[in-house]
């Protein structure tokens, strides 16, 4: 008997086929009920019930009177296992996240608050969730995450074609910027420490010179509030990064061009392998920051992005006082920062800011150079730009960074405190 | 108190059970197993009795009934998530992913439907080659392949508006890929050839009838949504219960052999009906393990504003995709589908031979069509191949073990053997946007222009339809085989050599830059390619087939056509020739 047939005859006979074949159809129906019944949330809840329960009854020997326990293990008895969700349809968010958390489900814990330590189950109120009801807020809309989600990988991301993982730690206070226009006021806002910081990083560090926030700043770089804030997972070439896919999200973007050497996060072409013309790598300087200022600049830059937050929630907030200067040296320094002049010739002025292909390599130190010029000259020098700047390798790439015009930008009383200011910094020649 | 058997006896003889159920109590009888076929409104498809050889597994494969069975899935399982989706863009996401985290076996009933829709229309391409390959299409059963053509179309479609539904970017952008090739049909789509003739704009083409819009958007969803679950359903069934009826009258295809004993028939209960549930039972065994092992994919949420870098249509319609590479849209995304729709129910029209082949796997009895067809479907599944494994970001050609994150070049700019500048009045020949190549001003140079790339045209087409009714000799096959492959070489070689003289002249030597051993085998092998299946073939089968000249010219015109891709996927991928013909003013490329 050939293999063949003994196949056909002996096993995969029609009367075995079909018993088989249904058997094992029953038993994988089975199984996609299993699998799908067994879900993850349902063992926290369980485990949750039960530890609340054994605390309950404890405490009910404890204090054998005390009617509130009662009341609250009937309340936990009543609940059963089930989908808990915040439907704020206000803000569109749908958030499952107490299905798991259910120390902050406003039935079955009115007081936001658990004695447990260990997440899920930890729950503490805090003066903003006090100041932000669940039931009116959910939770996503400053926490961020899939809300949709219930299993806890998806839930807090990041995840694939998630684009909003959980923001935890310092870069949480960015969500703050979506409804309160006033992070900068330390008394109305307290807790926004991160984000104050971040700013007077970015002020210092000039950061606004090259970049833009809403179409105001230096023409060099991206939009951060349009562009990067908001910025698109596929739209960023993580290939440099060295993150794994995991990784791969928004905040650690950004993030990185702090911390690490922008050169190597965008090498750009310089030598035209791939493309018609060679491109610059990043005219970013490495800034190196700390990991603490890295996330409160990181916080700062992820505030500027957008939300659809309808009109209600928005808060009212007190104008921002405008600073006082003592005299013309003051208020130039202030328009050296407002402008991000420091971006590119550093914060003191002394320059030295690497720029790829460049024919002196590093920008302009100001100190030096303001000298050799008059004040009309120097005026006319900053009003009409350098662009482009000299190339030391012809064939190579255009430097990214150039000296932009600013005669539509600093006019009048600010052009002139700018030009005292930069002549008080200007180291005096002795041979004038 | 009764016996089991006096209980059941009483319960099928009484009133109720008789006014259900024709027939009475079960007696095993060749008389009753077709009584149950006859009487069984949801059997009495079938007929009674069948022949042996028809029942046999490896003679359908049973890919048809397979089909119908997916089909039936595939309602069910809708139907279901109809209960839990509703087509608005504000909504379609969040219900997807409500199903995948809320809903009981949602993710399970998706999963299903997704898998079955993949396997449907796999299994009716394969249900097409078996048809095929056993002469199942021949007279008397030519209107069904026909059928069968347009229900291989409906099942495309029926997926493609699915497709959307779940409203991320994979759905947006497989959406905007596949229908933006509507809006180059010729006439009547915006970015087609003649349109602007009729005052066509993106506002009132073809593309726009489909999606309800110049993009696709809101109206799109609840257009497809409504196609998906309503209109395209309807269709397929009608014409079903054709396709289905249509084999019942011309009678099953396994017919008895020349030279066999008298047919035997067996009785279709059980013998039919349990081997299409064994069937039914294995491929769901199949679906719903792969249901539970692998999740549908959901990508985020769709937005108009980022595009995906390759976006890339489903992958039935990669191969269509592809194409766009070698030819321009209307060519690959209209007139090519259409060419092989109308082909495919031109088949047994052109057959001249009604008899031969009929109801067995018939390749040495038909060697020209089982091969000519087979490396059709071959070429369609090469294309679909490349289109989905082998393309990257910028469409450039990434081997599977190279990654999408190190940057390509751009390839060098294509260029077309003749083009016609009506604006200017010239015509150019070997012109690229870098090198302007050699210009003749003035109507001569437009004649010019035109003569020659008519004359390629022209000649390719001509010399194909005649060179085989013209050599009356019989070529010895497997010589000429030899003698194909080493003049092809030599052609390469010869080329090669050319190109070492004709490198000089800029537009020569700029458009092709190279000529090295892989310019030499693309010449090669495209070449003994389109030698042997144009030439060698029908000269060997069809010169004494009893074709009409209508039918003779018919096959030749869609085997040359076919071969006509091979030659402009040479060109493209070797030299990087994208037209023959270019002539802008009226948006015409060949």
């Amino acid at each position: 008997m050939s293999l063949k047939e003994l196949l056909l005859t002996r096993y995969f006979t029609l009367r075995n086929l079909f018993v088989g074949g249904n058997v094992v159809l029953v038993l994988l129906l089975a199984a996609a009920v299993v699998k799908d019944h067994r879900r993850e949330w349902k063992g926290v809840q369980k485990e949750f019930y039960a530890r609340e329960i054994k605390r309950l009854k404890e405490e009910k020997k404890a204090s054998p009177d005390a009617a509130h326990v009662d009341k609250h293990l009937a309340l936990l008895r009543g609940q059963g296992i089930k989908l808990r969700q915040l439907m704020v349809t206000a803000l569109d968010r749908y958030d499952r996240c107490i299905t798991c958390h259910l120390g902050y489900d406003t039935v079955l814990s009115p007081t936001q608050e658990t004695v447990y330590d260990d997440p899920p189950f930890k729950a503490r109120p805090s003066d903003i969730h006090r100041s932000h009801p669940a039931d009116k807020f959910g939770c996503t809309v400053c926490h961020e995450g899939q809300g949709l989600a219930t299993t806890a990988r998806a839930a807090h991301g990041p995840v694939k074609h998630w684009e909003d993982p959980m923001r935890k730690g310092a870069v949480l206070e960015a969500s703050c910027a979506k409804c309160h226009s006033n992070l900068w006021d330390e008394k109305a806002m307290p807790f926004t420490v991160n984000w104050r910081k971040g700013e007077a990083l970015f002020q210092k560090s000039g950061c606004i010179g090259c970049h833009q926030i809403h179409g105001q700043g230096g023409p060099i770089s991206v939009d951060l509030a349009e562009e990067t804030a908001d910025k698109p997972l596929s739209r960023i070439d993580f290939s440099f990064t060295g993150l794994s896919h995991e990784e791969r999200t928004l905040e650690n973007w950004i993030r990185l061009h702090f911390v690490r050497d922008p050169w190597t996060l965008v090498p750009g072409d310089p030598e035209g392998k791939h493309n018609d013309e060679p491109v610059p790598p990043s005219g970013m300087p490495f800034f190196n920051l700390s990991a603490e200022d890295a996330d409160a600049l990181t916080t700062y830059v992820l505030a500027l992005g957008s939300d659809r937050i309808p009109a209600e929630f928005l808060a009212p907030a007190a104008p921002r006082p405008a600073p006082a200067y003592r005299n013309a040296v003051e208020r130039g320094r202030a328009v050296y920062v407002k402008y991000g002049c420091g971006g590119c010739h550093a914060p003191d002025g002394t320059g030295g800011v690497r720029n790829f292909n460049y024919v002196n390599n590093t920008t302009p130190n100001l100190t030096k150079v303001v000298g050799t010029y008059t004040r009309p000259e120097l005026q006319e020098k900053i009003e009409k730009g350098v662009s482009p700047v000299d190339k030391k390798d012809p064939r190579g790439p255009t430097p990214s960074l150039y000296m932009p015009s600013w005669k539509e930008k600093i006019k009048g009383p600010e052009m002139d405190d700018l030009l005292t200011y930069l002549f008080s910094i200007a180291e005096k020649d002795e041979d004038w | 108190m009764p016996s089991l058997q006096e209980a059941k006896d009483k319960l099928i003889n009484s009133q109720i059970w008789r006014s259900m159920f024709r027939g009475g109590t079960w007696k095993d009888t060749s008389r009753d197993r077709a009584q149950h076929i006859l009487g069984n409104v949801w059997l009495h498809l079938h007929p009674a009795r069948i022949r042996q050889r028809a029942v046999r597994f490896t003679y359908t494969w049973g890919l048809g009934g397979l089909s119908f069975g997916l089909f039936m899935i595939l309602t069910v399982t809708g139907l279901l998530l109809m209960f839990y989706y509703r087509p608005s863009v504000e909504l379609a996401y969040r219900d997807i992913k409500d199903l995948e985290f809320a809903v009981s076996l949602g993710m399970f009933l998706r999963n299903l439907h997704r898998w079955s829709a993949h396997t449907m229309v796999l299994l009716v391409i394969l249900h097409m080659v078996r048809v095929f390959l056993t002469g199942a299409y021949k007279t008397p059963r030519e209107f069904n392949w026909g059928i069968g053509v347009v229900l291989l179309v409906v099942t495309l479609f029926l997926s493609f508006t699915g497709y959307l539904l779940p409203w991320d970017q994979l759905a947006l952008w497989a959406v905007t890929v596949g229908t933006n090739m509507a809006s180059a049909t010729p006439f009547a789509g915006a970015e087609g050839p003649f349109s602007n003739l009729l005052g066509i704009t993106n506002a009132n083409d073809a593309r726009f009838a489909l999606l309800g819009g110049t993009s696709v958007g809101a109206n799109t969803l609840i257009r497809f949504y409504v196609l998906h679950c309503v209109a395209v359903p309807v269709v397929a069934g009608a014409l079903m219960i054709v396709h289905f009826w249509r084999i019942r009258k011309d009678g099953f295809s396994a017919a008895p052999l020349p030279g066999d004993a008298p047919e035997k028939k067996m009785e279709v209960w059980p013998n039919l009906v349990v081997r299409e549930y064994i069937g039914a039972v294995l491929m769901l065994v199949f679906l719903i393990a792969w249901s539970v092992l692998q999740n549908a994919p959901l990508e985020e949420l769709a937005n108009a504003g980022v595009t995906p870098n390759p976006s890339k249509a489903p992958w039935y319609f990669l191969g269509l995709q592809e194409l766009l590479v070698y030819f321009d849209p209307w060519l690959a995304g209209v007139v090519l589908p259409g060419v092989i729709m109308m082909g495919l129910m031109a088949i047994p029209y052109v057959d001249p031979d009604a008899k031969r082949g009929v109801g067995y796997y018939s390749v040495k009895e038909r060697p020209f069509a089982n091969t000519v067809f087979l490396f059709g479907v071959g070429l369609w599944f090469v294309l679909i191949f490349i289109g989905t494994v082998l393309r990257g970001p910028n469409w450039s050609w990434y081997w599977p073990w190279e990654s999408w994150e190190i940057h390509k070049s751009l390839p060098p700019p294509s260029w077309s053997l003749v083009l016609v500048d009506l604006t200017d009045k010239a015509g150019v020949f070997f012109s690229s946007q870098k090198t302007p190549g050699l210009r003749i001003p003035g109507f001569l140079g437009i004649g010019a222009a035109l003569a020659a790339a008519g004359g390629m045209i022209g000649a390719y087409f001509g010399a194909g339809l005649a060179l085989p009714k013209l050599i009356h000799k019989e070529i010895p096959f497997r010589r000429a085989l030899w003698v194909t492959a080493v003049a092809s070489l030599f052609v390469g070689v010869a080329a090669k050599v050319a190109h070492v003289f004709l490198r000089h002249h800029d537009f020569i030597g700029k458009n092709i830059s190279q000529f090295g051993p892989t310019e030499i085998a693309y010449v090669a092998v495209v070449l003994f390619i389109v030698v042997l299946m144009g030439f060698l073939l029908p000269q060997k089968f069809l010169r004494t087939s009893p074709q009409s000249p209508v039918q003779y010219v018919t096959t030749m015109l869609l085997l040359l056509m076919m071969l006509g891709v091979i030659l402009k996927m040479g060109a493209r991928m070797g030299f990087n020739i994208k037209y023959i013909l270019s002539l802008p003013a009226i948006n015409l490329n060949l």
